[in-house]
């Protein structure tokens, strides 16, 4: 019996629901925990494209999180650019910045390359707290324009909703053409064996800038989006706590997979607020389900389901010829 | 078609290559042959680009490829399998040889974010370059599986349909047949003296002394770094220096 659920439906079946969702939910409350799983999905993107695909490990995603997320409100509020443009500024800054980091430390090895990208986290958090002439510090920029649309501003969670998923469902599509071009099949070679790929020809090194330049358009792109919903910025933007939830997510999800992570996205997201449990105790809790993942599904949640599909192949022969 | 003058490369002190020189003419196979650690596969590297050597030039076609990176040796056409054994594991056999064509097709690395004709095209090309190739090396029907799962000998034979991908002008072929099938090495000698005839040009370090005498117009000999006796395989059989090497005194 061929499989009725193909990953073309699931798919399809996904973004009809994300659709639907907010006419069953009322709850300001929840609308809010679903905005920000989309804005997240973004941001996990721009961890699982570093990690999941060129096996690099990248804890720059919150820098350009928060770049972007202060290069959108600084427009906005010194030089009223409208969100469009705040927003197209805020992805750039986040390549630019990735770019510039990227061209001396994709050339160390890859545990200095993470040391190096730690360090323009803590680094960027310093900035925004110290710079005060421009940020404010730690009194953070409030009052930031809320996102227009073709001049109509969104307000109200469900407007915001629906803007947000435009954007994480371009990010999605974007990031699916990526993977699947040729540039992808490059990006999965440096994971792979970055010496054959060499001798294949392949310019590894500007293999990883690409990708790690696309992961900063990304980062800036949903710092942007989180700064003008939330309208209110921090230097805690910056904060490794989201680093740790990015990791659990994209680890959990299935680092190299894209609705492997979108799932681990929703379901970190989500099931917390829904069972309500204690700020305190989630980072612990965290911990332990993340140790356990490890153990038991190393590939995370979309490796687990590979493999019970090549186990289901494998005892039915008969049937593993239409995959 | 390949000139080495004078190579050079020392690890800490301790001469891997001491002043070596050869050519390689077009349109021959030729046999790079010598005890384990005598500097065989450091010139492989050096030659690659995967090592930058402390002396000397290497030509590629008459162009001083010395200091060039390894991507754009490869694609030169000048492409290479490695000694132990090199695939990207998780990929598809078919990715795997996807990802070795493709560079070769003169597109830029960025272009074809979108499948439009023209890169399907492309990818067709590749596609029906690999699925060739696999079935002249004696392995179709694996194009599906995940390189890392074949067994040792099949690796091998993707490694070195990953370097034929591209239509190389010239192969270096570290230990090609080493872990191999009698009957798989007959079908592999054969398919290279093909693509010989049609000009591929070889250079093969292979200690399976037969398969050399077989397939090789010349044979190099070298020892502790240097090139110690060179000609075609009857006359080096012969040679005292070699047997010394082989066997000691």
């Amino acid at each position: 019996m061929k499989a009725f659920w193909t990953e073309g439906r699931l798919v399809w079946a996904a973004i009809a629901l994300a659709i639907m969702l907010p006419i069953a939910i009322r709850s300001n409350y929840l609308l809010h925990i679903m905005v920000m799983t989309e804005i997240y999905v973004i941001l996990a993107l721009s961890l699982n494209l570093v990690l999941g695909y060129a096996g690099l490990l990248s804890l720059a995603p919150p820098a350009f999180f928060g770049i972007g997320a202060y290069t959108s409100a600084l427009l906005a509020l010194r030089l009223n650019l409208p969100f469009w443009i705040s927003l197209s500024a805020a992805g750039v800054a986040g390549l630019l910045f990735a770019a510039a980091i990227g061209i001396p430390s994709l050339r160390l090895s890859r545990h200095s390359f993470v040391i190096v990208t730690l360090s323009f986290t803590l680094l960027a958090q310093l900035v925004a707290t110290k710079w005060t002439d421009l940020t404010r510090g730690a009194m953070g920029l409030p009052g930031i324009p809320t996102a227009t649309f073709f001049g109509i501003p969104i307000t109200g969670k469900v407007a915001w909703y629906y803007l947000v998923l435009g954007m994480t469902l371009t990010s999605l599509g974007f990031f699916t053409l990526l993977v699947r071009s040729r540039l992808g099949r490059a990006i999965l070679t440096v994971r792979e064996d970055e010496i054959l790929a060499q001798a294949a020809g392949i310019h590894t090194w500007r293999v990883k800038l690409y990708t790690f330049a696309i992961s900063g358009l990304l980062g800036g792109v949903a710092g942007s989006c989180y700064a003008h919903y939330i309208t209110f910025i921090d230097p805690a933007v910056f904060d490794f706590y989201y680093m740790e939830n990015l990791l659990i997510m994209v680890i959990l999800g299935g680092a190299g997979t894209v609705w492997g992570v979108v799932a681990g996205v929703a379901i970190f997201n989500v099931v917390p607020e829904v069972l309500r449990i204690h700020p305190e105790l989630r980072t612990f809790l965290y911990g332990i389900v993340l140790l356990v993942a490890i153990s038991v599904a190393p590939g995370g949640l979309a490796g687990w389901v590979r493999d019970r599909r090549a186990r289901q192949n494998r005892q039915s022969p008969q049937e593993g010829s239409h995959a | 078609m390949l000139e080495i003058r004078g190579l050079t490369k020392h690890f800490l002190g301790v001469p891997a290559l001491h002043d070596v020189s050869f050519t390689v003419e077009r349109g021959e196979i030729a046999g790079l042959i010598g005890p384990n650690g005598s500097g065989k596969t450091t010139l492989f590297d050096c030659v690659t680009g995967f090592l930058a050597p402390d002396g000397g030039k290497v030509f590629y076609m008459d162009r001083d490829i010395t200091s060039l990176a390894p991507h754009r040796i490869a694609r030169l056409g000048l492409t290479r399998i490695f000694q132990q054994i090199r695939t990207f594991p998780r990929l598809t056999v078919i990715e795997n040889m996807r990802a070795a064509g493709q560079q070769h097709q003169g597109l830029s690395l960025t272009g074809g974010l979108f499948p439009t004709k023209r890169i399907r095209d492309l990818n067709r090309a590749l596609d029906e370059r690999a699925g060739e190739l696999l079935e002249v090396l004696g392995i179709p029907g694996v194009g599906g599986l995940a390189a890392g799962t074949l067994s040792y000998g099949q690796q091998k034979l993707l490694e070195i349909a990953m370097a034929l991908m591209p239509r190389p002008a010239l192969v270096l072929l570290d230990e090609p047949v080493a872990g191999v099938n009698p009957t798989l090495i007959e079908s592999i000698k054969g398919y290279l003296k093909r693509l010989n005839k049609i000009g591929t040009t070889f250079l093969i370090i292979e200690h399976n002394l037969q398969v050399v005498m077989d397939l090789c117009h010349h044979v190099f000999v070298m020892d502790s770094g240097e090139l110690i006796a060179h000609g075609p395989p009857s006359v080096v059989q012969e040679d005292e220096r070699v047997l010394e090497a082989y066997f000691g005194k």
